[in-house]
């Protein structure tokens, strides 16, 4: 039973130390702004920060409308996002040229007429330095 | 599925050619809605075909939001309005016919293709041209308010009857083509499609809401929406729903008793053919 506890406490810790290693200067724990945070905060911070609060804004990107995005933690009654689109994780080992990416979020009906996805830089949903920010945070959950 | 990208990519192609294009035959409609039909019942298995009178509340993917809504059809927020649509149906011209007098299909079988003009009848383009004969003054927000309750209380009277819209003349073909054309056609800043939402991705969700599946749209119509309730103006027309879609896609609404939505009404009223009406509807 003691071995037990340890390990579950060994691996909670693990989870608290790859959860503030592994994302970079975003991951500073729990601190992934909501919509009202955004406001305040998206001005002032890195682009990783800026490009969450693009992804998670309706009026902006909007992304969480179709894709689930996995961060950690997740910000206390934010809602979760749709399931029209594959979930964003792994955005790195899946997208290991940012250029891909970046044209993937720029125009998704380049490599697939038929995807439900609009074309956020062709129809200028948003602005590419806000794709760009978007990219950032990807390659960093 | 398959078949359905491809009828996509196909109805892309046939926007390059549709000058030159002919107009769709009898048979490929019915094969049209065959496979549509048969993609949503295999898409929800258990939910048969009568069941799309619901709308999204049929969808299994909507289960635990059903509740809600059975709830509230206990007691339905329409009723005292129906009771008004009865009335302002029975109050008398100043001619001393009435909206009985009119000459009106059955409402399971609008819009009606009119050989002479070319045209499509909608309940909403009858009513007015009845209203105008008669000397009466033609209503004149088709989109909502009295309109919408005037059809709401004549197609009740045909509640359950399966949708039947003929579609047997050259002319209707074109309409029909103009309608699934516009069904499937991407548009707006959005870049979607009806077709991507209520087709592809019906029953999955967009954040927290469910998107309903296009089989059985419009057999409910005209509904009583809880979002326009909050404005004071709980009724819509179909019409008045994809203005709202168009600007939900970012792109600019047609005329209600337009051309485009005509033919949009056309097509989704012929992919519904067998499902019963089930008029009013509430809807979220």
């Amino acid at each position: 039973m003691l071995k037990l506890k340890t390990a579950v406490v060994a691996f909670g810790a693990a989870i608290v130390l790859a959860a503030t290693a592994g994302y970079g200067p975003a991951a500073q724990a729990g601190d992934w702004p909501t919509d009202k945070q955004c406001k305040k905060v998206a001005k002032d911070a890195d682009t990783i920060i800026k490009g969450w609060c693009t992804a998670i804004n309706r009026k902006a990107g909007n992304c969480l409308a179709c894709h689930q995005a996995m961060v950690n933690p997740w910000p206390e009654g934010f809602p979760v996002g749709g399931n029209i689109a594959p979930p964003l994780v792994a955005m790195a080992a899946r997208f290991p040229n940012r250029d891909d990416l970046r044209a993937q979020v720029w125009d998704a009906t380049a490599k697939n007429p038929t995807t439900s996805m609009p074309p956020f830089g062709r129809h200028k949903l948003i602005s590419e330095e806000d794709i760009d920010n978007i990219v950032d945070w990807l390659l960093s959950i | 599925m398959k078949k359905l990208v491809s009828l996509a990519v196909g109805m892309g192609m046939a926007v390059l050619t549709a000058s030159t294009a002919q107009a769709i035959s009898e048979a490929e409609i019915k094969n049209d809605i065959a496979e549509f039909q048969g993609f949503f019942l295999k898409r929800f298995p258990g939910v048969a075909l009568e069941d799309y009178v619901d709308g999204v509340n049929a969808l299994p993917q909507y289960a635990h939001r059903r509740a809600n809504w059975e709830l509230m059809m206990d007691f339905p927020p329409y009723e005292p309005e129906m009771e008004k649509a009865e009335e302002e149906w029975s109050a008398p011209f100043a001619n001393g016919k009435g909206f009985d007098d009119c000459d009106l299909a059955p409402a399971n079988t609008y819009p009606v293709y009119d050989g002479a003009s070319d045209d499509l009848r909608t309940l909403v383009a009858d009513l007015n041209a009845c209203l105008k004969a008669n000397g009466e003054k033609p209503i004149k927000n088709v989109k909502r308010g009295k309109m919408a309750r005037l059809i709401a209380h004549y197609k009740s009277q045909f509640n359950d009857e399966p949708m039947a819209v003929d579609f047997s003349a050259a002319g209707a073909q074109a309409w029909y083509e103009k309608g699934r054309q516009f069904y499937w056609a991407k548009r707006g800043q959005l870049n979607f499609s009806c077709a991507d939402c209520h087709v592809t991705n019906s029953g999955n969700s967009v954040r927290g809401d469910v998107l309903s599946a296009g089989l059985g749209h419009g057999v409910g119509f005209p509904v009583y929406r809880t979002k326009w309730s909050m404005s004071g103006k709980p009724w819509g027309t179909t019409h008045r729903r994809y203005g709202g879609c168009n600007k939900q896609v970012r792109a600019s609404p047609f005329k209600a008793q337009g051309t485009e939505y005509k033919a949009l009404e056309y097509y989704e009223a012929i992919m519904n053919t067998g499902v019963p009406l089930k008029v009013p509807s509430q809807r979220q």
